[in-house]
């Protein structure tokens, strides 16, 4: 038996920040001493916590070391693994808090996070199927081979389940749909094609809890009578398509995939398909055309997928998470799994926190938390305290929401309402200097690129919004810019022909309705005070702030900035190419954004 | 450059039998046919694609179609060296510009290109699903995070 | 980073009891792939289930005990 289990996020954000070498010499470490034996080290899923990686979790004690080093780890193992004692100054220790969290149910970032789809993630080996049976799976399965696809069908809608890939259409009936379109063979496709930028739920699910999936899906094939899925996934996620792979083969060796399920009789095949880059594949007539091999273009709807879909049949599409929330609704039952969530949206969703929060990463939060409790609650409030300024929800189809929104409950009517989407669940929080015609024109570039250029409104408004953009930013902007803005995206909403241009000019939209401000400012007064437009701004140093410490002069690679030790610095705007890295640097907060042309004012 | 010695060695067609061989006769394949010749050759030679197509009974302006309009796949060679610039949400608020910004003054390369030596090729890619160490980049799936523009130089010297 | 799951099985098993739920408990066990028992699922974590034996639910038990990281890990 093991004395502790060391549990190491295996995740691609900790193996950015070496959590493979944590590892490495954790091994090491344990075997020089003699002690490898009674220790488990397991690569585990992601607990979540991406901005203090590489985190290990000690069970049973539950001690959550973050921020590890390979050479923090001797200490670790000598002074907590042979003596017993734990190590202080490796534990969790939030902002501006000199107290210590030790355990991972203290930590801030955890307290109002609800664990369903992530339930097993960090806390499973992912590519062991004996332990997500012992963690309660394909119990869901076993109950739904008893079941009439009716049944099974109804249990789903009663549950409320919702999809989680964007628009949120209940799932419950377009699985009905497609029980009840006609067809000699049907098809499930999981949509793994998670392209939105700053969106990495979908991965963590696949590379955490992959048997997750398959049973959703299997269970999704007993409801609607299919014998053959598909799982699309982006080849940029090699390792979720790695320990997918393996999930499929232990699941076909246990006999839970395959001919002859469980011996009742059902017979399911599940195929993998890597796309091959390229975002609107993440649109469902897209995806399908993708795996068909072909282009990957959108195609008019109807018919829907659900009674033409893929290779012409009857097919029921919907993405990771929304599967994954599946085993758990039949395992559960409808009701107790409707408790979580709101009267509409029911459950919970994963977003992919990241931004200027001080605790970026990955979080499960119930529907109907608000967003403040998000931001300020899990992330910890704004880096270096700064101003909130926006939270960015649901990527390039969703839209920006201020301040004054900080308390709309997160679910998908009061999202839509206020111009924002669920989506698949990116959300960005941004600060004082994230500029929101920069960012519009951020997305728009986005989809502009990446638009397929089958249909006109798509190809040629986004590209017409984005020079206006572009113009805007450069303060070369006119005010009637702004209802040209206005018209153009009302045209692309309404008559493009898939959801991607549908929702393009959504970024643009809401930035409009909640800041319209900036936009004037950047035309009327040429000013962009967020620092970011850089034809907009200049850079001046506070002299009353300024303790001349050098530490800019250092950073600044053309070498703008002068000044004596001691004295306050001089910035020379003609050689200032604002990279910004002076700013960053600077501990007294010296350096400020100022008008083009003012820094008389400000440099005396 | 265009010295000898950094000339492209000539493509093996016969490889291509190899890739496309098991593929025969099943349906939805061209994508994974493309994958797998890219693999072997590190883009898709246009001999390479023909042959392929033919084997396929295919058109090869179908299957140009698809290899265009994906973008994994590369109809030119490539740099030893692949950088990849996330420009996700998160990267882009954090400053993403100024990293490509400066590894375009050190190698004089934009977006999509490769530098006469075949020493870097520099990409973009959406997301890289590490936004807690945004601005991100990966030379060859090496992910580097926290990046600032006076610590490009430094990174990429270290790349052959 | 797969194998640490399957080394450790071996070195602490040795050979001696089943490494996973998939190994049949004694011969009374009989589902594989092609032979599939439809209580299978529930026999890994509550079995045996076709037949008392104290010895079996033993080896069951000690499949689900190397790996529960705590009380409430394994859901009955």
């Amino acid at each position: 038996m093991f004395e502790k289990h060391l549990m190491v996020c295996g995740a691609t954000g900790c193996l950015a920040s070496g959590s493979k070498d944590v590892t490495e010499v954790l091994e090491k470490e344990l075997s020089d001493r003699g002690i490898r034996d009674k220790f488990r080290i397991v690569m585990a899923g992601c607990p979540g916590f991406c901005e203090v990686g590489p985190i290990i979790v000690v069970y049973p004690d539950e001690v959550f070391y973050c921020r590890l080093d390979p050479e923090n780890i001797a200490e670790i193992v000598e002074q907590h693994f042979v003596n017993g004692e734990i190590v202080e100054k490796h534990l969790f220790k939030p902002p501006k808090s000199k107290e210590v969290k030790r355990f991972y149910d203290e930590i801030p970032f955890y307290s109002k996070q609800v664990f369903n789809v992530l339930r097993n993630s960090g806390r499973v080996n992912p590519e062991s199927i004996d332990e997500y049976i012992m963690r309660g799976g394909y119990r869901a399965l076993t109950r739904a081979l008893d079941m009439k696809s009716e049944d099974i069908v109804e249990e789903v809608k009663t549950a409320g389940l919702r999809g989680r890939g964007g628009a949120g259409f209940p799932s419950g009936l377009k699985w009905k749909f497609t029980l009840q379109a006609p067809g000699t063979k049907k098809y499930i496709v999981c949509n793994a094609d998670e392209g939105d930028p700053g969106a990495f739920m979908d991965r963590s699910i696949l590379e955490g809890d992959p048997h997750a999936i398959i049973e959703g899906m299997l269970i999704a094939g007993l409801a609607i009578g299919s014998d053959e899925g598909y799982v699309y996934c982006r080849a940029e996620y090699p390792l979720a398509i790695q320990r997918l792979k393996m999930a499929i083969e232990q699941a076909e060796e246990y006999g839970l995939l395959g001919e002859n399920i469980l011996g009742s009789g059902y017979n399911y095949k599940l195929n993998i398909k890597e796309g091959a880059g390229a975002f609107v594949c993440g649109e469902e007539t897209a995806l399908l055309a993708s795996i068909e091999g072909k282009r990957g273009v959108p195609r008019p709807r109807p018919p829907f997928p659900a009674q033409k879909g893929l290779w012409d049949y009857p097919t029921c599409i919907n993405n990771v998470e929304t599967f994954a929330n599946v085993p758990l609704i039949l395992r559960l039952g409808a009701e107790e799994y409707a408790k979580v969530g709101t009267e509409n949206s029911k459950g919970t969703k994963v977003f992919a926190l990241a931004g200027k929060v001080n605790n970026t990463g990955l979080v499960e939060v119930p529907m109907g938390i608000t967003i403040k409790e998000i931001v300020y609650d899990v992330g910890g409030g704004i880096q270096k305290d700064r101003a909130f300024k926006a939270v960015q929800i649901g990527g390039p189809s969703g839209g920006c929401l201020p301040e004054d929104k900080l308390d709309l409950p997160v679910d998908y009517d009061s999202l839509t309402q206020a111009g924002a989407i669920m989506g698949s669940g990116g959300m960005i929080a941004m600060d004082e200097f994230t500029c929101m015609v920069d960012l519009a024109r951020y997305f728009l570039s986005f989809t502009q690129n990446e638009s397929c250029g089958k249909c006109t409104p798509c190809r040629e408004g986004t590209k017409r919004m984005l020079e206006i953009l572009e113009r805007i930013t450069e303060g070369e902007g006119k005010l009637e810019d702004l209802d040209t803005l206005r018209d153009l995206a009302s045209s692309i909403k309404d008559s493009s022909l898939c959801g991607l241009g549908q929702t393009a000019p959504n970024p643009v939209l809401t930035t409009l309705r909640y800041f319209e401000h900036e936009y004037r400012e950047h035309i009327e007064e040429k000013y962009c005070r967020s620092g970011i437009c850089k034809e907009l701004f200049e850079y001046a140093i506070d002299p009353e702030s300024c303790n001349g410490c050098r530490a800019c002069t250092k950073v600044c690679a053309v070498d703008a900035i002068s000044g004596e030790k001691k004295e306050p610095h001089k910035i020379d705007v003609e050689l200032c190419t604002k990279c910004g890295s002076c700013v960053d640097r600077c501990r007294q907060d010296a350096i400020k954004i100022i008008r083009v042309g003012s820094e008389a004012d400000v440099q005396g | 450059m265009g010295e000898e010695a950094t000339a492209l060695p000539e493509i093996d067609l016969d490889k291509v039998d190899e890739v496309v061989d098991p593929f025969l006769g099943k349906k939805g394949i061209m994508i994974p046919v493309l994958q797998n010749l890219q693999e072997e050759y590190g883009y898709l030679p246009r001999p390479a694609m023909e042959k392929a197509a033919r084997k396929l009974k295919i058109p090869v302006s179908k299957m140009y179609g698809v290899a265009t309009f994906y973008a994994q796949f590369h109809l030119a060679p490539r740099g030893r060296n692949i950088i990849r610039v996330c420009k996700g949400t998160a990267c882009h608020i954090q400053g993403a510009s100024k990293i490509s910004d400066r590894i375009t003054e050190i190698l004089g390369i934009t977006t999509g290109e490769t530098t006469e030596d075949y020493r870097f090729t520099l990409e973009e890619v959406a997301c890289i699903g590490a936004c807690a160490l945004a601005p991100v980049m990966t030379i060859n799936d090496n992910p580097h995070g926290r990046l600032t523009p006076d610590r490009i130089q430094e990174i990429l010297d270290s790349y052959e | 980073m797969g194998v640490n799951g399957a080394v450790f099985y071996f070195i602490i098993c040795g050979g001696e009891t089943v490494e996973r739920f998939i190994d049949p408990c004694c011969s009374e066990c009989t589902h594989t792939q092609e032979t599939p028992c439809s209580q299978f699922v529930d026999c890994c974590v509550n079995g045996p289930l076709c037949h008392e034996s104290e010895e079996c639910k033993q080896k069951r038990k000690a499949i689900m005990d190397r790996v529960a990281l705590d009380s409430k890990f394994v859901i009955h």
